[in-house]
């Protein structure tokens, strides 16, 4: 008799025991089971509207240039005009013909600088450097020494026209 | 036979109902059990709601993953372009300014002859320039009485430095000339430079 009074009273706690658990389980399951998946998928969602706010950075940061195509372009006509402007294309431009000079001399003073020398008529000197500053933009004057001519000092000046290349500069 | 006739077979218990209980609970245990009872349907209303909530959080964020990965490849891709305009803009300037500092001889070539006055004869003209600054040396020949241009306005977008007569060097005479006897060789040498 005192065998099953005490198993109906371990019974009793146990059911007492098992409804109180089903009783908290709902809010263990929340707190121990759903919450922390919760802040990880919180923080995988504060990760997106990061990137989405890092995104339209980007996008107001690219709109603030202005014209991109256009200037490159000009860069890549900027660079072709560099590499165009070598020392063979100088002495073809002056001495091609279509400039009347005579006594055409080329003199490669150092690495970074080259000296023309001819004969020419004032008027034809400059409309030559004019059409030279025109097709050769990175080419620097370094010096220009204009003087008489012996043979016609009325009328023809030896120039000495002194540049440096804009490939020599870059060295 | 009748169908509505036939009995359930009895159950008979092994082991009768006591007739004294074994366990009698104490009365107030019953709240106990109502208060367990409410409490486990609060929570299963509870995890209900909590659940919901969880579900729409789990569609926010498979959402949410599918737009990192896209906003990360245009991420990746804008840097890119971003890297590739600020190249762009650096080298566009860079020849600019390289355009710009490149003096161009023109200004100067229109100004040599204001020097060189009416009755004056220019023989030898020297420029030379380096960084900003230019020098120009004009020889001239000039009657003596005369004198070599003074304070000459400067050409466009340049400014005078220092400028006067000075005494032409050798090489800067004509060869084999002399000058007609009233006349005589000056030289004018001015400093220019770029504001």
């Amino acid at each position: 008799m005192k065998s099953n009074a005490l198993r109906a009273q371990l019974a009793a706690v146990a059911a007492i025991v098992f409804l109180a658990l089903v009783a908290v389980a709902p809010w263990v399951a929340g707190s121990h089971v759903l919450k922390p998946v919760s802040v990880k998928w919180n923080q995988i969602i504060r990760r997106k509207d990061g990137l989405l706010v890092e995104e339209a950075g980007l996008e107001a940061k690219i709109k603030e240039f202005q014209n991109m195509e256009e200037k490159r372009k000009a860069n890549e006509l900027f660079q072709k005009n560099i590499d165009q402007s070598g020392l063979d294309s100088m002495q073809g431009l002056i001495n091609n013909g279509k400039y009347p000079i005579y006594s055409f001399r080329t003199l490669q003073l150092d690495s970074k600088e080259t000296s023309f020398s001819f004969v020419t008529q004032y008027n034809t000197l400059g409309q030559l450097l004019t059409d030279l500053w025109n097709t050769f933009q990175f080419v620097e004057l370094s010096s220009l020494v204009m003087k008489p001519s012996p043979n016609k000092p009325e009328e023809d000046v030896v120039a000495t026209l002194t540049v440096r290349l804009p490939r020599a500069q870059n060295r | 036979m009748n169908p509505h006739h036939l009995k359930l077979p009895v159950i008979i218990d092994l082991q009768p109902a006591p007739e004294n209980p074994i366990l009698r609970l104490p009365d107030w245990m019953k709240y106990l059990f109502i208060l367990l009872y409410i409490c486990t349907l609060f929570g299963m209303g509870l995890l209900l709601k909590e659940g919901y909530g969880f579900f729409k959080l789990y569609q926010l964020k498979v959402q949410a993953l599918r737009t990192a990965e896209q906003a990360t490849r245009d991420i990746a891709a804008l840097n890119q372009k971003l890297m590739e305009n600020r190249r762009t803009q650096n080298s566009y300037e860079q020849f600019k300014y390289r355009q710009r500092a490149i003096a161009r001889p023109g200004p100067l070539l229109n100004w040599l002859p204001t020097l060189v006055g009416r009755a004056q004869r220019a023989h030898f003209i020297s420029l030379q320039q380096a960084n900003d600054k230019v020098n120009v040396r004009v020889t001239l020949e000039k009657a003596i009485a005369d004198s070599v241009i003074q304070n000459p306005a400067p050409p466009a977008d340049y400014q005078i430095v220092q400028s006067g007569e000075e005494t032409p060097k050798y090489q800067e005479l004509p060869t084999n000339q002399r000058p007609s006897p009233k006349n005589e060789y000056a030289a004018f040498a001015a400093q220019l430079k770029k504001p």
